[in-house]
């Protein structure tokens, strides 16, 4: 086989393919449309007309078959129905099944269709029994065939006398057909030459063929070229024609006309390209330094141009990688329909960003997990259309595909209107599979619930159906998205539909990457997987312990910490600089702590020998630019290297739980006195001093200490709660140094037992003002200390004095008024002192239902309310107020202990603003801007010297 | 051994290293270069006996410590090393850090000897057989052996250097 013929036949009949399946589709859905019609007929005719050139025997009797029963539906008008329809796709199929194989091997695949054949055949009968003028059409069907170059004259008149094949022409002969009406002894001529050379062409019905009666290749491409031009006319002919026409035989093909020019160009050749382009790069990127450091002009210059030029040869060349996402969508309405014909359901498929375009490896690799997604989609996600109009949704169900470019990776999101995922019922099937604890299941949020759809324990064991959503196989769509560097997550809201979501880097060869330091060793992690860079240093009030395993707080969620020296069992010991690379794969979030970081290089991806393939972390490597060898870390399998899977994430979970119910954890110091033990929030200390005993000054009756050019009152706790200090007085003393707004106080106590973070959950109600209550610490009663009291104890006037001297200049009842709204003794006790230093008059109600009873009495300037109360609730009171024409003007704001991100966007509309209750900076930031006032930056100044605390 | 080998080894040219006490021949047509003093990227949590990746003018090829394939301590401190790029059948091009690298000699059909059975079981697992020249014992490596060895370890996560001796 003519190896040039056959890759010209191969593209062809791709480019002809591509769009047929789309236009069958079209076709069910306006059968009258008859240029479409002819169109499909005309790409299944050139696939079959160059089988008989090739020498493909298969391929040719489906594509004969499929274009007999096109023919015979054009020929009749006949209105295609879903069965004909389905049939039609079934002969595509099998035609692109053999062009495959062709492709692939290069020689016709061996494959058997000779049912779809024979049910083609049945069709095509089936409609001609239909109508009376099936016999005639018929005939110019198959005539069509192998006599398209003759005029439709002389065709009609050859199928008036029953002369239908080239067959029938050799038999009726020279004298018979000169005798038939309308034909000229030259059509005679003409037409027995054809039909001769259709006959010694083994009946190869077609006009490529009976045109090209030399057998040289060369001629016969002449010959296509002819034909070439003769469809062109054809198809501009049927365009200018607007009116449907009837069959004719004349239309043989069009292929679609040619863009630009272009070339075709090897796969393999363009990736060898983009290697060398790869090296360039590195080459590049050494020679820029080593000019750099030559520090001669004219070197620069030239390096500049080397440098430019290189940088574009690479963007260009990885345009030409780069192809459209619609090569993989288009199979999509296909596949949905297929489901929906299956299923008896209706779906709908709306796809967005079609043009969007990925490096073809990518795309290739995506092809597969897309399909799988969609099916899952259409099968599980999508509802009967019974289920659906029951549940107020139109019977058809929507799919919704949308791909764009998002900084360097592309975001696919497959998004169905369908029932969704249940989570509980995730979780249940999680637990039954052992895939968690019920208590594990007990604490984790739905959405993280809903990522053990990927665990590969729970799907793959999984029967689809037990699980209202997805189940077989989301572990091997995951593994597939990963390994071309994209990760995928996943939403749901039960009734409402899923979505999934894909982050894939645009290209795989060059990546942008973040290279880090850890010790003497220099790591690449991809920058699509960065979410941001942080400094986090050692003393800092965000790290936690928990379980052993160090977490960050970043804006009110623990991030689980990866120490890389950890790790990679580094052994050198580098003073911790704080840095972490936070580090986003989608379902999961987490940092890596690493000494150094050096900043963003594009890097070219080469792969890992054979001694690595073992260790998954490692995603390949590169050569920076002073030559050194750079490994490159895979981000998802970092993750796991760290054992950063239910666990750490479940511990996180505990954590956002535990926010949610107002058990904020934070770190509190507990200190001893006369073997008792009280704790105090560590957010209300600045510091923690450990001094000798003689720091301490009388003055007067009270005691005070200089302390950082201050004098500050002192307070002796043993002597505020009449326990009394059985420390031995040669010893320094503790003193904790409370701070508020530019005014501080020492707290001296006995012995400081610990700093711990816990959530201060108060048990009991306590007898005595100093103390909020009783929590449990440690397993041992703790007295949760009210520093507001104690601070009284030495200052009654510590706040009124404050305000006072505030509002000294203008009328009292001139300062904002806030009612707060707050259920936790111990929070009221925390942000009232806030407001209170704010200079803000301050009503206060325990739940939203006292709330309403005193803003029905009296109107304040801002509403802060807590969010879970009993009795009403922060968005019932919200809605209340809203509800309220005489309120319309007052700003509510929440106040939340949980991250504000957890609050649904939705929720958080109700109100002005979310604020963070254990952020005073923010919150008096927060009111101030609301309530048009200049904040005080005393309260920041406290808190920004907490974090500073060290022990 | 039959005549045929002995003269196919004949034709052999070898290039001959010292790894330790032991001399070793690699066949020439496997071998690329010999380079020193190449600048290794250390992989952590590698296995010991993987030094690391060098880039060998554009090209990253893993470098291996013959020394702790076979089981010998670290090289002494500020002893240089000599690494063999070696070509293997798989395709991959591995570097191979020996002591020292001798000369480049034709095969000497005379000296040759079968594997003995008192070869370390380390070399007799690679050897292609012995060249006895003297005192000196020269190993006759097989090279995709010898890497086969260094990768078939951490799958089937034996412990070091229990094959190996």
């Amino acid at each position: 086989m003519d190896e040039e013929l056959l890759a010209e036949f191969l593209t062809e009949s791709n480019e002809s393919l591509a769009s047929i399946e789309q236009q069958l589709m079209d076709l069910e859905a306006s059968p009258d449309d008859e240029e479409l019609l002819g169109s499909i007929f005309r790409a299944v005719h050139t696939v079959k007309g160059s089988c008989g050139f090739l020498g493909l025997k298969g391929l040719e009797k489906v594509a004969h078959a499929g274009e007999n029963l096109l023919g015979r539906i054009r020929a009749l008008k006949f209105h295609v129905n879903d069965e004909i329809v389905s049939l039609l796709l079934e002969c595509t199929d099998a035609i692109k099944g053999y062009i495959e194989g062709l492709e692939e091997t290069g020689s016709e695949p061996e494959l058997d269709y000779a049912d779809l054949i024979e049910r083609l055949h049945v069709a095509e009968s089936h409609l001609g029994q239909t109508d009376e003028h099936s016999t005639e059409s018929s005939a110019d069907e198959d005539m069509q065939a192998w006599a398209s170059d003759l005029s439709e004259d002389v065709l009609q008149a050859l199928a008036s006398q029953g002369i239908k094949s080239a067959q029938d022409v050799m038999n009726a002969g020279f004298a018979t057909l000169q005798a038939i009406d309308g034909i000229a002894p030259a059509d005679a001529l003409k037409t027995l030459g054809i039909a001769k050379s259709a006959v010694a062409n083994g009946e190869k019905p077609q006009a490529k063929k009976a045109k090209a009666e030399t057998s040289t290749a060369k001629s016969e491409t002449k010959a296509k070229k002819e034909d070439k031009k003769e469809q062109k006319e054809a198809a501009i002919a049927t365009e200018k024609a607007a009116v449907p026409t009837a069959p004719a035989a004349k239309k043989t093909r069009a292929s679609k006309p040619k863009g630009a020019a272009s070339v075709r160009v090897d796969v393999d050749l363009l990736d060898s390209l983009m290697n060398q382009v790869g090296e360039l790069v590195l080459t590049r990127n050494r020679l820029v330094q080593m000019v750099a450091a030559s520090g001669n002009m004219e070197f620069v210059r030239v390096s500049r141009d080397v440098d430019q030029i290189t940088e574009q040869l690479q963007i260009k060349l990885l345009q030409t990688r780069m192809q459209p996402i619609q090569s993989v969508w288009s199979s999509v309405p296909r596949i949905v329909r297929d489901m929906g014909k299956q299923l008896d359901k209706k779906i709908a498929v709306v796809m967005e960003g079609e043009e969007t375009e990925l490096d073809r490896t990518i795309l290739n690799a995506l092809k597969d997990p897309l399909t799988h997604i969609i099916r899952n989609s259409c099968d599980h996600g999508i509802e009967m259309p019974s289920e659906r109009r029951e549940a107020g949704k139109p019977a058809e169900g929507t799919l919704r595909l949308s791909a764009s470019q998002e900084s360097g990776s592309i975001i696919i999101q497959i998004e169905d209107d369908g029932a969704g995922i249940d989570a509980e019922k995730v979780k249940t099937k999680a637990v039954s599979m052992n895939v968690l604890t019920q208590e594990q299941a007990d604490k984790i949020s739905n959405q993280a619930a809903l990522q053990l759809i990927f665990h590969a324990g729970l799907s793959t064991a999984q029967k689809v159906s037990n699980l209202s959503g997805r189940g077989v196989g989301m572990d091997v769509v995951r593994t597939e998205i990963e390994k071309v560097g994209g990760n995928v997550d996943i939403s749901s809201e039960p009734g409402k539909g899923t979505t999934l979501r894909i982050r894939i880097p645009l290209t795989l060869a060059i990546i942008s990457a973040m290279i880090v330091g850890c010790g003497r060793h220099q790591f690449a992690i991809p920058q699509m997987s960065v979410q941001e860079l942080l400094n986090a240093p050692k003393d800092s009030e965000d790290w936690r312990m928990i379980g052993g395993k160090p977490f960050y707080r970043l804006r009110g969620k623990l991030l689980p910490i990866m120490r890389l020296n950890e790790v990679l069992k580094l052994s050198e010991t580098v003073e911790n600089q704080g840095n972490i690379i936070v580090i986003d794969i989608g379902d999961r979030v987490f940092g890596v702590l690493v000494d150094d970081i050096y900043g963003a290089e594009e890097i070219v991806v080469k792969p890992l020998g054979a001694h690595f393939q073992h260790m998954g972390f490692y995603g390949g490597c590169s050569i920076l630019g002073d030559g050194k060898v750079i490994p490159i870390f895979d981000c998802n399998e970092l993750a796991n290297l760290m054992q950063l899977s239910q666990d750490a994430k479940l511990v996180q979970e505990e954590e956002d739980e535990a926010d949610g119910l107002g058990q904020e954890m934070q770190y509190t110091l507990v200190f001893e006195q006369a073997q008792q033990r009280f704790a105090i929030p560590m957010a209300l200390i600045e510091r923690l001093e450990c001094f000798p005993e003689e720091k301490i000054e009388k003055s007067g009756a009270s005691e005070v200490l200089q302390y950082r050019g201050d004098v500050i009152p002192v307070l002796r706790w043993g002597e505020l709660t009449s326990l009394g200090n059985q420390a031995p007085s040669d010893e320094p003393v503790y003193g904790l140094i409370l701070s508020d707004s530019n005014r501080s106080l020492c707290l001296q106590v006995e012995e400081v037992v610990d700093i711990l973070e816990t959530p201060l959950d108060i048990k009991m109600a306590s007898s005595s003002p100093l103390f909020l209550g009783t929590a449990v610490i440690e397993d041992i009663a703790t007295e949760v200390v009210d520093v507001f009291e104690v601070v009284k104890q030495i200052d009654p006037d510590w706040f009124t004095r404050k305000h006072q001297a505030a509002v000294s200049d203008s009328e009292t009842d001139l300062r904002p008024k806030i009612l707060f709204v707050e259920d936790a003794v111990f929070f009221r006790n925390l942000v009232i002192p806030v407001l209170d230093s704010l200079d803000y008059e301050t009503w206060t109600a325990v739940d939203g239902i006292e709330a309403c009873k005193i803003l029905e009495e009296r109107t304040p300037d801002l509403i802060l309310t807590d969010l879970e109360m009993p009795n009403m609730n922060g968005y019932e009171l919200a809605e209340w107020v809203r509800a309220r024409p005489e309120l319309d003007d007052i700003p509510v704001v929440a106040l939340t202990a949980t991250a504000i991100d957890d609050i649904a966007m939705e929720q958080r509309k109700k109100f002005q603003d979310v604020m963070m209750k254990l952020n005073r900076q923010s919150l008096a930031e927060g009111l101030g801007a609301i309530l048009g006032k200049k904040v005080k930056t005393v309260a920041s100044e406290a808190d920004s010297k907490a974090q500073t605390l060290s022990v | 051994m039959s005549g045929a080998q002995n003269h196919m080894l004949e034709e052999t040219e070898f290039l001959t290293c010292q790894v330790g006490e032991q001399w070793i021949g690699f066949q020439v047509k496997q071998v690329r270069e010999v380079v020193t003093g190449q600048r290794v990227t250390e992989m952590p949590l590698s296995d010991d006996m993987v030094k690391g990746l060098i880039n060998l003018r554009g090209r990253v090829m893993t470098e291996l410590d013959v020394r702790k394939v076979v089981g010998l301590p670290d090289r002494e401190e500020g002893k240089s090393s000599h690494v063999v790029i070696i070509e293997t059948h798989s395709g991959e091009d591995f570097g191979l850090a020996v002591d020292n690298v001798g000369e480049v000699m034709f095969m000497n059909a005379n000296d040759y000897e079968p594997t003995p059975s008192s070869l370390a079981p380390v070399w007799r697992e690679v050897s292609e057989g012995v060249l006895k020249q003297g005192e000196r014992v020269l190993v006759l490596v097989n090279v995709d052996r010898f890497i086969a060895l260094t990768i078939a370890e951490h799958e089937t996560g034996a412990p070091d250097n229990a094959v190996l001796h």
